[in-house]
């Protein structure tokens, strides 16, 4: 039950790492609600970066609107760190302050962040809360690494996270986007000449295997990044 | 008047003072109780780096009561605070169900330690007046508690911000350690 067991001291390094380099993204250099500087703790239902002061209004909030951790005392599990990085403090806002008048007083900032939150005073009512993509039940990368959680030893997930995540989803996601790809050819495409159908639902169903799948490519494409990044400087060291 | 003679009383026989160290997960409510015991209300808290320490009085024992926070890096030091330790409070948040077998194994983590031998263990069964909270019966299972064998334990569900059960479970501890601590 106790899931960060199996998160290893370099996978944890490279966690805090990430999440360092995340909290300094200009999209995530303030905290999300009071717009002070360099946030270190971070909210990770909702994927944001916040103050030491915002996450104790945060956690009076209950965790089911929000679950506060500190990107430096706590230890993360991998798929909330590929949570973080798919969401950012602008992408949340652009949904959390979507009718927020410009220049408003955020003062008391316990008041501010309650009406944010749990009233969604100023949610966007035109697009979708970022959270409930991951945060819910659907195709979300977190339903199946749920499923390697509870049925894999420990011992094999810490190895084989990225793949066993990969297989788990893909045949899901697989499945329902041919079916999807069938009914939008029933509808739309009878008059379209076959090939030209055929090409557009592999367009289709590439397109949103593709989406599914980005919230686990961008940890280990941005990972592959970093550590492109890492390498040479140690090495630089080693010279010296 | 009477808070003149109580401290008259105090300053000629001034009470033993006994420890208290206050542990849990990081959002149990470890400040909250804290300062819901000291002040009488809730304060607006911040994720505790470090510790708070405050003096209690309560049926006229003192008690000093350290609040350590509870963010994963910061429960190593928890050691640190061992020493001269008469009561454990462990603040559970029992609305937490997903991680508190992460509770279980601090709380037989620090047990063995040699400074906390002589000492009482009261869990408080925070956040009782929320809807999905686990009863105390729920709570002494997951973290096993009838399996210590070498301390005083109790378990007080609570509401950290009604103050409910707060003095119950204080009063526990008075009753204990008053009997136990060499004055």
């Amino acid at each position: 039950m106790n899931e960060k067991a199996s998160v290893s001291k370099e996978l944890n390094a490279k966690h805090t790492k990430v999440l360092e380099g995340l909290s300094k993204l200009p999209e995530n250099r303030e905290c999300a609600d009071c717009q002070s500087k360099a946030p270190r703790w971070a909210s990770i239902n909702l994927g944001i970066f916040i103050c030491l002061q915002c996450s104790g209004i945060h956690r009076s909030l209950g965790v089911h609107i929000s679950k506060v951790r500190s990107t430096t005392l706590d230890t993360w599990l991998p798929e909330q760190v590929a949570f973080m990085q798919s969401i950012s403090n602008k992408k949340s806002n652009s949904y959390w302050e979507a009718e927020l008048p410009p220049n408003f007083d955020r003062n008391p900032i316990e008041k501010f962040i309650h009406s944010k939150y749990v009233d969604k005073k100023w949610a966007s009512k035109t697009t979708v809360q970022p959270m409930p993509v991951v945060g819910q039940k659907g195709y979300s990368p977190e339903r199946s690494v749920g499923v390697s959680r509870s049925g894999i030893p420990k011992k094999a997930r810490k190895y084989s996270l990225e793949e066993e995540a990969f297989s788990n989803s893909m045949p899901h996601i697989a499945s329902t986007t041919r079916a999807r790809g069938g009914s939008l050819d029933l509808m739309n495409d009878n008059i379209l000449a076959p090939p030209k159908a055929t090409i557009s639902e592999q367009s289709t169903s590439r397109k949103s295997i593709d989406t599914a799948t980005d919230l686990f490519s961008l940890l280990y494409v941005s990972d592959a990044q970093q550590d492109r990044s890492v390498v040479p400087p140690s090495r630089w060291a080693t010279f010296d | 008047m009477g808070a003149f003679i109580s401290k008259f009383w105090f300053m000629m026989f001034p009470a033993k003072e006994y420890k208290i160290v206050v542990v849990g997960l990081d959002n149990a409510g470890k400040t909250t109780t804290l300062y819901k015991l000291h002040l009488g209300e809730v304060v607006t808290t911040h994720p505790t780096v470090g510790s708070n320490v405050e003096e209690l009085v309560y049926k006229n024992i003192r008690f000093e009561v350290w609040d350590l926070g509870g963010q994963e890096r910061l429960r190593t030091s928890w050691t640190t605070y061992y020493r001269g330790t008469h009561a454990v409070i462990v603040v559970i948040d029992s609305t937490d169900r997903a991680r508190i077998s992460l509770m279980k194994d601090e709380l037989f983590k620090l047990l063995p330690h040699e400074d906390l031998q002589s000492a009482v263990v009261l869990v408080f069964a925070n956040k009782k007046d929320l809807n999905d909270a686990m009863t105390p019966a729920e709570i002494t299972d997951a973290l096993s508690l009838h399996s210590i064998k070498n301390h005083d334990w109790h378990i007080q569900a609570c509401s950290a911000l009604t103050g409910d059960g707060l003095y119950d479970g204080l009063g526990w501890i008075a009753q204990h350690v008053t009997g136990k601590a060499p004055s």
